[in-house]
């Protein structure tokens, strides 16, 4: 079965849905490829990808039958963006112009409603519809424009409904009452009676910069110098409104139509030129330029209320100082490995400590005081092999630990740490810890299960 | 006098230069002039943000800036017993880190697995503000010196601390210069190395190696301090421990007990 033709195929009377063996009876030296539903729908999402130079709404539009007829499409909302390309016939001359260089043939119209947009792009002639025209020049369509189900349509057409002007003079309910709701709805929408929002593809962002190039750009200098640029326009506007970034994102399309994306975190509401662009710094290697790059757009997906400091409170202002260079470590190394160490008031050695962000101011809780701790922690605790008997006090002579055997010479204990039962971790046992030395001076803290099993474990080093 | 000949002047280090410069002088002079240039050499890491004390003045003494300086690479060999040199680097963070310096610890992903993680109270006890400690784990080495020297030259650190890595010369020396640039004093934690490895090169300003030495079981942390390498210095050897009640390191005495004679 046909699923998508050309223009040349549609010339020669081949209808989509044909089945191949007619087709092939119809024109005998008919080239045809095997359906790719997939790999179409990717190629229709790059696309949109690329659709976004024009304006922050696209959205894909495959609903209904326009995904099995082959005749799926995009929904670009350019309200407002049209006079950035000189008008919308120009808007449509260069979305044409540049689809065709990359070997796209396309249908493009411009309407009031997305409803009419996307019957004029399919059936209509020339570019625009103009405002006020839409119902005397829809009337003249055939019914498949309306973006029915199939079955409807053919319904439509065996009682003689074969063009859209047919449906306006019916009364609705009887409409109603035998095709169901969608046929009315669907003309209302085309006519702007009914509402018919575009969902966009990626939410809009309300910040956001662009930079169009007549002639691509390719060199790292410059991509660097139209980022700054774009910073430079971005982040006034931001800093006016009292917001910071949290999230960036940099687009840049290329003349070949591949779309490189490149986005950047910071820890704390930013909206400073020169901290943004060191974080742009290490990734603006990343994109390949190939043949050049027409548009950059910088939009600000993620922005928070910016927290001005006030110069005398000293530790703020510490912390806010750091933020640059750790967003500067956080980009290149990832968000989860720069860490701080934070205390927590607790007995168990492992739960006294929290890794925390590296940005979060510290909580009250003071570090514990007054005991040995370790200035190494291992975890988990790995488990000891005693081959020595254990002396008066219970604590072994000598033990094996990764390979090499230590021969206690002295050691300190014990100091019992009972397992948090309120946490329900009745179940671990209590815990002797010792503190023991080897003959080389070498300290461990070891401990020695309170339960049956009566394990040794080494739990730290000491310095 | 004799004349100062240039005879096919090309390029010329720096040099030969000054010793062509010293032709002219009398054996006094110059031996007045090289002392005022050992001078300037040893002090000129001095300019950039002076020196800490370690406040034990025998080692203090035997260093030629009369404490450690800052904006520097200092190198600590924990070959022997890695949790001691890492007691011992904390300890020097916290010296550097007074009034409420920030310090940036950088460390090597694998080291989780293989000498535990620093413990947070622990380095509270050595006097080191635990919550002023930026941790970074990276995976490869590249990224830790780079992360290193980000921080060295990002003048929001007063310390930074790298553990797991061993640089060659070429490392050492942009580490060396970030810290100059920035100010902050960089603190290598070095792996033990291989057996049969070639001898370290590094443009550190100091090497430090710290073995432990067993104790009494007054609990204290004793540790042999060996100042392996002093650029414009002599060599130490010291064992210092750790008072409890001050919060400080000091010299163990000699006489309390036989340690230091069986170290020997």
């Amino acid at each position: 079965m046909l699923t998508a033709i050309d223009r040349a195929a549609a010339a020669r009377g081949l209808t989509i849905g044909q089945r191949l063996a007619d087709a092939r009876a119809l024109i005998p030296g008919l080239r045809t490829e095997a359906a790719a539903p997939m790999a179409d729908a990717d190629a229709l999402e790059r696309l949109a990808d690329w659709c976004h130079r024009y304006t922050p709404g696209v959205a894909v539009d495959d609903r209904g039958d326009h995904r099995e007829n082959g005749t799926a499409g995009l929904m670009l909302d350019i309200t407002g963006c049209a006079h950035l390309f000189g008008g919308e016939a120009a808007l449509i001359e260069d979305l044409l112009a540049r689809l065709s260089r990359f070997q796209v043939t396309a249908y493009a119209a411009a309407a009031d409603t997305p409803g009419a947009a996307c019957a004029w792009a399919r059936f209509g002639e020339g570019p625009i519809l103009e405002p006020g025209q839409s119902r005397a020049k829809l009337a003249a369509l055939p019914i498949e424009s309306i973006r029915l189900e199939r079955e409807l349509t053919v319904q439509l057409r065996r009682l003689g409904l074969r063009q859209v002007g047919d449906l306006f003079n019916l009364p609705r309910a009887p409409v109603t009452a035998r095709f169901g709701a969608a046929v009315l709805r669907r003309l209302d929408q085309i006519f702007g009676r009914a509402d018919e929002p575009i969902s966009p593809r990626r939410p809009v962002p309300l910040w956001q910069e662009r930079l169009t190039f007549p002639d691509g750009i390719g060199r790292r200098e410059d991509i660097d110098l139209a980022t700054r640029k774009l910073l430079e326009d971005l982040c006034p506007k931001l800093e006016k409104a009292g917001r910071g970034v949290r999230i960036l994102t940099l687009d840049c399309y290329r003349l070949d139509g591949v779309v490189q994306t490149i986005t950047i975190g910071t820890g704390k509401p930013v909206c400073a030129v020169a901290h943004l662009m060191r974080l742009f710094d290490e990734n603006l290697g990343a994109i390949a330029p190939g043949f050049g790059i027409e548009v950059m757009i910088l939009s600000a997906t993620a922005t928070d209320p910016l927290v001005l400091y006030q110069d005398g409170l000293m530790a703020a202002r510490a912390e806010h100082d750091l933020s640059d260079v750790i967003d500067r470590l956080k980009t290149r190394l990832g968000p989860k490995r720069v860490r701080r160490l934070m205390p927590r008031e607790s007995y168990c050695p492992e739960r006294a400590v929290v890794v925390a962000p590296a940005l979060k101011t510290p909580g009250a809780a003071p570090w514990l005081r007054g005991k040995l701790r370790p200035v190494q922690l291992l975890s988990p605790p790995e488990p000891l092999e005693i081959h020595q008997p254990a002396d008066e006090d219970g604590v072994p002579r000598g033990f094996r630990w990764r390979r090499s055997d230590y021969r206690v010479l002295c050691a300190e204990g014990p100091e019992r740490i009972e397992p948090e039962w309120w946490r329900g971790e009745a179940t671990q046992g209590a815990r002797d810890y010792f503190w023991v030395q080897d003959s080389t001076g070498r300290r461990f803290w070891i401990y020695q299960t309170r339960d049956t099993q009566r394990g040794w474990y080494l739990h730290g080093l000491f310095a | 006098m004799p004349r100062l000949t240039m005879a096919g002047d090309g390029i010329r280090t720096k040099h030969e230069q000054l010793s062509l410069g010293f032709c002219r002088m009398t054996a006094k002079e110059t031996a007045k002039n090289f002392a005022e240039i050992r001078r300037r050499f040893q002090q000129a890491p001095l300019r950039a943000g002076g020196c800490a004390s370690l406040g034990i003045p025998a080692i203090d003494q035997t260093l030629p800036w009369h404490g450690l300086p800052r904006g520097c690479l200092h190198e600590i060999d924990g070959a022997a017993n890695e949790a001691a040199a890492m007691g011992f680097v904390v300890w020097l963070a916290a010296l550097f880190c007074e009034r409420g310096g920030w310090a940036l610890w950088c460390r090597g992903e694998r080291r989780r697995e293989a000498v535990g993680q620093p413990y947070g109270p622990a380095l509270a006890h050595f006097g080191l503000d635990t919550e002023r400690v930026v941790f970074v784990t990276t995976e490869t080495a590249k990224d830790l010196l780079w992360a290193m020297e980000e921080g060295l030259r990002a003048r929001r650190f007063a310390v930074v601390i790298g553990e797991g890595v061993s640089p060659d010369l070429i490392q050492t020396r942009r580490l060396q210069l970030a810290a100059e640039t920035g100010g902050a004093t960089a603190l290598m934690l070095l792996p033990s190395q291989a057996s049969g490895a070639q001898p370290r090169i590094s443009a550190a300003m100091t090497r430090w190696s710290v073995h432990a030495c067993a104790a009494d079981s007054s609990l204290r942390h004793r540790w042999q301090v060996q100042l392996e390498r002093c650029r414009g210095g002599a060599h130490g050897l010291w064992q210092v421990e750790w008072n409890d009640e001050a919060l400080r390191l000091d010299l163990s005495s000699p006489l309390a007990d036989g340690l230091l004679a069986a170290a020997e």
